[in-house]
């Protein structure tokens, strides 16, 4: 299947569209940068010494304190926003169309590309670079997009979400560890799965990425029926990743499943903090808007200082 | 306790449908399969909830094994093999009773004496079998008797014998009385009843090869233990009268066979029915010793150490030699009275043998002249001091004969000692040939040679330690007698010498005593031993060495109660009379001997009508018999060399047949509970 297939390129503009509602009624605005610089937004006071802009000392607070210092303002720089999607296998559980590709609406990976189209169109609308990432998954002509502007590269990027189709096993250790050889630092990196993998196994990753771009978001990709074992009588259970089934009688084991679920849960918010990123829930079942808000506009991240979205 | 099976086949059927039983209890696989996304977190339900069920499951799955088990042991019959402490009867009919007569069942008991009880509990047995049970019946002490010659039905028979019969002192032959049951049986099976304390160290160990026989027939050996849990004896394991200067003092050990720890009174009978006592604390089966010094004069004869206690009493006494002790057990044959002290060996050697004067303790010695040797009374006198002695040709016979007889003489040399006269008359008692008088130094010199410091491994120095020995160094010897050349031999040997080299004191032993031959003088004349620190205590010592420690005279013998004594009698002696404890005692002569047997402690004479007795015998229990002890139970014994007899079957078939039905029932209620537990938490 090619990007210029007609279900996919019908995709592309569903995803389109589901962006551009998603967004509506959010304000565009310019993103404030952690660099200091020549807007009017004030940041904070400096000591003078000797080699800095003289035109930047405050003499209304000389007069006042017979101190020199300097006023600085925050700098408008862009922000160029890499998406990271998990396409693996496991995350293709839900309903899929009849070509095998995972439902919009009712698949933990369709909303997983909902998410990351509406972030990037988005990033469109306020004229920041925005790139994609794509670990596991089907072969596609892209797996990897740098941060760009651009109505060419938006529609480059619903192509390949809409293409997307689940396979394979996400290495997230080894790709996150081959996304930060090519991530510029102090850039946004918007991370989109469903973390199914043990945490002991990406957390040093995870850490050390966080650590050189900054800005680390993660959206948390679940379904809330799987995670409550809402899947019907006992089953032989398996995972489309490979191997051995397991017998499972939901019933009786749902109690014991929701303390792991917790567990779980705890683990990989404490993982994500300690990787200096912010954890973002994105069940299924919720608004994708509510959830792109809490990407965007959750507030700045605890080490991420003053600088914030919107 | 062991297990055995009745049908083994049986026991690897159920095992082997066991299997098919747990397979059936495992839970069914669903059917359906389902894509999940998150098998991660299933994988960890699994892992967690497999720790609940290792907690949770294996008591319904211990209880449904132990189910089938108990079904499938149930059925194959097992039997539990109980280990029991007593035998019971085999049921033969034939049966002998083996009672104890030894002198430990004299131990007192709460009802009179363990032989009384030992003898109703054996009449009450008898009783007890039935009528047509053939019967034997075995006395055991140092020789068993068989009473009945074979066995009989007669019961009232053998309940008047055990009425009849009486406990002795002997031991406890369990041996001999086991040999003689069996000889009753007559080589066919049958049960041996044996009522008996078991008393002694080694009583039933020495006993297991005639067990061995007995069980090897088929019969069976049944002890029925007589015997109180804290027995109590003390009793005198040895007394000996030692060596002394006068008197001496008797030794006695005694050894405490009970737990607890006492303080028995120990009395000293002697022969002239005078009597020491003291009280001696003694541990629980532990021994103490005692020492009793004996008066200055005792008649010789047999002494009794008694001890008082409450426990076994017949053994309380033991009956020991005590050689005549008197005052004069030496006697010095004064050869020059010294007009001064410092010219007399008498008015030496009287201070070194009762240094305070013989007011308290020490030797007076006889002191006569060479005239007035008489006889020599062997139980009188042991030592005779010749001193300075001029013509011993008068006194040499005697002398002779008294030494070959035990008695023991010592030699001082002197003026009046010639070589000729002596190497004459005493050629048979000198070590070796008198040679000549010698001046070591010069006579108008001072000092002279010094004796060497004695060799103390010998007895007669053994008392010289250290500077004791160091002391023989401020001895010296201006004039001596001087031996033609000899070689010690066994019989002769040198135990000093002048640091010259010549022999100083030398000693040949000739029949049962012994000559000393010290070739200085014991005044002043020669030298100047008198004066030294070492003279006294080896005058003392040497008195000790030669006539404490031997018993002179009339001949004496050791016997035991119950066993045999053979009297060997001198040449002309015919029809002795034998006197014990109780009287006149039967004898048996034999070919130069004279034999009887004691049946009681004490002393014994051997003589003729009239005359001094030709010998003494002290006669006393057999000290195995006093330890009244148990170490090894007959039971034991006989459970280590037939164990299969001990052994009693029980059938657990029954029993385990109902433990499976209980716990089929248990995990039935288990099973539910969790069902029902198990649905409302799916609800």
């Amino acid at each position: 299947m090619t990007l210029w297939d007609a279900e996919v390129l019908a995709r592309a503009q569903r995803l389109r569209l589901i962006a551009r509602q998603a967004v509506s009624g959010l304000d565009y605005g310019a993103h404030l940068s952690r660099r200091f610089g020549d807007s009017v937004e004030f940041i904070d006071y400096k000591p003078y010494v000797a080699g800095d802009d003289v035109r930047a000392i405050d003499w209304r607070v000389y007069a006042r304190t017979d101190r020199l210092v300097l006023r600085r303002h925050a700098a408008e720089r862009q922000l160029p926003v890499t998406l990271v999607l998990d396409a693996s296998a496991d995350s293709g559980t839900g309903a899929t169309t009849a070509s095998g590709l995972p439902e919009l609406q009712n698949s933990k990976l369709g909303f997983g590309v909902c998410l990351a189209a509406t972030v990037a169109f988005y990033l469109f609308q306020c004229g920041e670079p925005v790139g994609l990432r794509i670990i596991a998954g089907g072969p596609l002509p892209w797996d990897r997009l740098p941060p760009r502007r651009g109505q060419a590269h938006l529609h480059r990027i619903l192509a390949v979400l809409a293409a997307l189709r689940p396979e394979g096993s996400a290495d997230l250790p080894d790709g996150l560890r081959s996304l930060a050889k090519t991530s510029r630092k102090r850039s946004t990196t918007l991370l989109i799965s469903d973390l199914m993998e043990p945490v002991d196994g990406f957390e040093a990753a995870m850490r050390a990425f966080g650590c050189r771009i900054g800005d680390l978001r993660v959206a948390h990709l679940y379904d809330p029926k799987e995670l409550d074992l809402q899947i019907g009588p006992a089953a032989q259970l398996y995972s489309p990743e490979g191997g051995a089934p397991i017998a499972l009688d939901p019933a009786a084991a749902r109690a014991v499943f929701r303390e792991i679920v917790d567990d779980y849960l705890a683990e990989v918010r404490t993982m994500v903090r300690k990787s200096r990123g912010r954890y973002v829930p994105a069940p299924m079942d919720a608004s994708l808007g509510s959830v792109m808000w809490s990407v965007l506009a959750g507030g700045a991240a605890p080490h991420a200082g003053k600088r914030r979205f919107a | 306790m062991s297990l055995s099976f009745a049908a083994v086949g049986l026991l690897a059927l159920g095992v082997l449908g066991l299997g098919p039983v747990l397979a059936h209890l495992a839970r069914q696989t669903p059917v359906d399969r389902k894509a999940f996304g998150a098998m991660m977190l299933v994988e960890r339900l699994v892992r967690r909830l497999r720790r609940q069920r290792r907690i949770r499951d294996p008591w319904l799955l211990l209880l449904r094994i132990l189910a089938v088990l108990a079904v499938v042991a149930g059925v194959a019959g097992p039997n539990l093999l109980l280990q029991e402490d007593e035998l019971s009867l085999g049921g033969t009919g034939r049966i002998v009773v083996v009672l104890d007569t030894s002198m430990s069942m004299k131990h007192p008991d709460a009802e009179g004496t363990l032989f009384e009880r030992a003898k109703r509990e054996a009449v009450a047995f008898v009783k007890t079998q039935p009528d047509q049970t053939r019967w034997g019946l075995v006395r055991m002490s140092t020789e068993a008797e068989r009473v009945t010659p074979a066995l009989t039905t007669d019961r009232g028979m053998i309940l008047a014998d055990l009425n009849a019969s009486q406990v002795g002192l002997g031991g406890t032959e369990l041996t001999s009385a086991l040999r003689e049951a069996r000889a009753l049986l007559a080589g066919e099976p049958g049960d041996i009843v044996v009522f008996s304390d078991e008393a002694g160290a080694l009583t039933v160990r020495s006993a297991q090869e005639e067990l061995e026989r007995v069980l090897a027939l088929g019969s069976r050996v049944i002890p029925r233990w007589i015997g109180v849990d804290a027995p109590k004896n003390v009793v005198v394991g040895r007394a000996v009268y030692g060596d002394g200067l006068q008197g001496g003092t008797v030794t006695a050990d005694i050894m405490n066979f009970g737990q607890a720890d006492e303080e028995v009174q120990v009395s000293v009978l002697l022969p002239d029915a005078s009597e020491m006592t003291a009280f001696v604390p003694v541990a629980g089966e532990a021994q103490a010793s005692e020492s009793f010094t004996v008066p200055p004069e005792v008649p010789g004869g047999v002494a009794e150490v008694r001890v008082l206690d409450e426990g076994l009493q017949s053994d309380d006494g033991h009956f020991f030699h005590l050689p005549r002790v008197g005052a004069s057990r030496v006697l010095v044959v004064d050869g020059a009275p010294g007009p001064t002290p410092i010219r007399s060996e008498v008015f030496f050697l009287e201070r070194a043998l009762a240094p305070w004067g013989g007011t308290r303790t020490g030797v007076t010695p006889d002191v006569v002249a060479p005239a007035g040797v008489g006889k020599l009374d062997d139980e009188r006198y042991r030592v005779v001091f010749l001193a300075n002695v001029a013509n011993p040709g008068a006194l040499a016979p005697e002398l002779s004969a008294f030494v070959r007889r035990g008695g023991n003489v010592v030699i001082s040399a002197g003026e009046n000692v010639t070589v000729d006269r002596y190497n004459s008359a005493f050629s048979a008692l000198l070590p070796a040939p008198l040679r000549k008088v010698r001046n070591l130094v010069a006579l108008d010199a001072g000092g002279g040679v010094a004796i060497r410091p004695p060799d103390t491994e010998h007895p007669l120095f053994s008392s010289f330690e250290d500077r004791g020995r160091r002391a023989f160094g401020d001895v010296y010897v201006r004039r001596a007698m001087t031996f033609e050349p000899f070689e010690e031999s066994e019989d002769v040997s040198v135990l000093l010498r002048l640091d010259n080299g010549l022999p100083a004191l030398v000693e040949r032993k000739v029949g049962k005593g012994r000559v000393l031959f010290f070739v200085g003088t014991i005044d002043l004349a020669w030298g100047n031993w008198p004066l030294q620190a070492s003279f006294m205590p080896w005058v003392q010592r040497t008195v000790g060495y030669l006539g404490g420690e031997s018993a002179g005279g009339t001949a004496r013998f050791n016997g035991r109660v119950g066993e045999p004594v053979l009297i060997p009698l001198p040449e002309g002696v015919r029809d002795p009379v034998i006197i014990g404890p109780a009287g006149p005692v039967a004898d048996r002569p034999v070919a130069g001997h004279v034999s009887f047997t004691p049946d009681r402690p004490g002393a014994y004479t051997v003589g003729l009508s009239g005359a001094p007795p030709l010998a003494w015998v002290a006669v006393n229990i057999p000290p195995a018999e006093s330890d009244i002890r148990r170490p090894v139970e007959l039971a034991a014994v006989e459970s280590e060399v037939a164990p299969e007899l001990f052994a009693r079957s029980v059938p657990l078939g029954p029993w385990l047949l109902l433990g499976a039905l209980f716990a089929l029932g248990l995990q039935a209620v288990v099973a539910r509970n969790r069902s029902v537990g198990e649905t409302k938490e799916a609800a």
